[in-house]
């Protein structure tokens, strides 16, 4: 009886296998090795795309209230350098010389605090101007990278203290993508948060008409997808160590991507974190196994945007084929 | 219309007793939605069909469903059975009369004689955006409706 209610996950993670199996298969006659049963290679896929797939999960909501979110790669630079600034060590800090010992959930805080702003003004320019959400999100994306650039002049943030360089060591960024896609997964499906959401992406006038404050919930959702730009941002630059205004760059193209593999579909209404997360590791899977079976990192790319290319063009014959 | 019959069904009603520290209590909801289907008798396999792949009429018990679900003491219906086939319709006048039975006003609009007449306690006619008359349910017929409307 709920059979339907899986079948599109199961699809793209029968892909998911088929990929692997695919490289699996070229690595053996390639490289004489397997591509799989490696557990430094299999944390390393995942860790790779483990940023983008925090923007994924912010973006997956967003588009499934029939919106898009081009600004989430620059908000990663900008929260990555604010958050860098207020985590220097003592002896290097070049932002803030006169700056106390803080704790190191102020860096964080302010990290998320950024990208939580970005999002509202998102949010409020879309829900309350009505322009589209292509045009204020791109608007964001040019503004936030500046601002990213002109807070330090361009100059990378570095030297931070290890406590916050622990956040993105070893397999930790790969554990809060997964907690926070966890976390993602169960408020969609099973809070009025994610109720609204889908409502509001199936049919904004139905919704308004059955009680949902449509304004508002949208501020909310485009500042949650924000709040998980600013934790990309904070991830991002305890993982290399220093924020750089170069950070995240085009991250939000390979972060609609992974929710576009993943089955969420652009008009709104449909799609579903679990989707996302296999949309990610699908991209996680074809970068390292191109790497590893010695792909031109240019032919990467190439393939890279014929495979999206096919994903979003097998949805639309699924649907139409689901439709009689 | 990408959403399932339950979902499209529970929208106005996440508040109050269906949500328990912000979740949905789904369970519970999915009765309440499966109750309000049976009453509307929504001809689908299951809550899980998606709304698009029921006929026109199904769709719109389905809707009349939904706000069965608010319990509502006033219910504005406008244009309830355009469109559907006559079985949907019948049932949607048997539902709105048990409403009304049941205590709820129902202001129902509608542009089709027979129902008007059949459905009515108290007709208003409107001509071009104005009230042209009040017919009671005895003195309500064609030509004092006609009367009114056309003038």
């Amino acid at each position: 009886m709920r059979k339907g209610r899986f079948s599109s996950d199961a699809g793209i993670f029968l892909v998911l296998i088929g990929i692997a199996i695919l490289f699996e298969a070229i690595g053996w006659s390639v490289r004489g090795g397997s591509f799989l049963f490696n557990g430094q290679r299999l944390l390393v896929m995942v860790l790779q795309v483990a940023i983008i797939g925090l923007l994924a999960v912010g973006v997956t909501q967003v588009i499934l209230t029939g919106g898009i979110d081009l600004s989430s790669g620059s908000v990663v630079a900008l929260a990555a350098m604010i958050a860098a600034s207020l985590a220097q060590a003592p002896s290097a800090r070049a932002v803030f010389p006169s700056l106390v010992d803080l704790p190191v959930v102020v860096p964080v805080v302010a990290g998320l605090a950024t990208g939580a702003l970005c999002g509202l003004v998102n949010g409020s320019l879309i829900a309350y101007t009505r322009i589209p959400p292509f045009i204020a999100t791109l608007g964001m994306m040019v503004s936030a990278r500046g601002l990213a650039r002109y807070y330090t002049r361009g100059q990378p943030v570095s030297m931070l203290t290890d406590e916050y360089t622990l956040l993105g060591s070893g397999a930790i960024p790969v554990v809060i993508f997964l907690a926070v896609a966890a976390m993602f997964h169960v408020l969609l499906r099973h809070t009025r948060y994610g109720k609204y959401t889908y409502a509001i992406g199936a049919n904004e006038q139905a919704a308004r008409v059955s009680g949902v404050r449509v304004e508002r919930h949208l501020v909310l959702v485009y500042t949650v997808a924000g709040i998980l730009a600013g934790l990309g941002g904070v991830v991002t630059s305890a993982r290399a160590a220093s924020g750089q205004a170069g950070m995240g760059m085009s991250y939000e193209l390979d972060a609609i991507a992974a929710a576009v593999i993943g089955g969420t579909s652009l008009s709104g209404g449909v799609g579903r974190i679990a989707g996302t997360v296999i949309g990610t590791i699908i991209l996680g899977i074809m970068t390292s196994g191109f790497t590893f079976i010695g792909l031109d990192a240019y032919i990467q790319d190439i393939v890279k945007g014929g495979v999206i290319v096919s994903a979003v063009v097998a949805d639309r014959f699924r649907h139409r084929g689901a439709l009689v | 219309m990408p959403l399932r019959v339950h979902e499209n069904m529970e929208v106005p009603v996440l508040k109050g007793e269906f949500l328990r520290s912000g979740f949905v209590r789904q369970t519970k909801l999915l009765e309440a939605c499966r109750a309000a289907a049976t009453a509307v008798r929504v001809k689908a396999e299951h809550l899980f069909e998606p709304v698009r792949y029921l006929s026109g009429g199904n769709q719109q018990k389905v809707l009349v469903g939904r706000w069965l679900l608010t319990a509502p003491r006033i219910l504005m219906l406008d244009e309830p059975t355009r469109g559907i086939d006559v079985g949907a319709k019948a049932e949607i006048h048997r539902l709105i009369s048990k409403l009304a039975a049941d205590g709820a006003a129902v202001l129902m609009i509608s542009s089709e004689m027979p129902e008007i007449l059949g459905m009515s306690d108290r007709v208003l006619v409107m001509r071009q955006g104005r009230v042209a008359g009040t017919l009671e349910r005895a003195e309500a017929n064609q030509i004092e409706l006609m009367r009114l409307a056309a003038h």
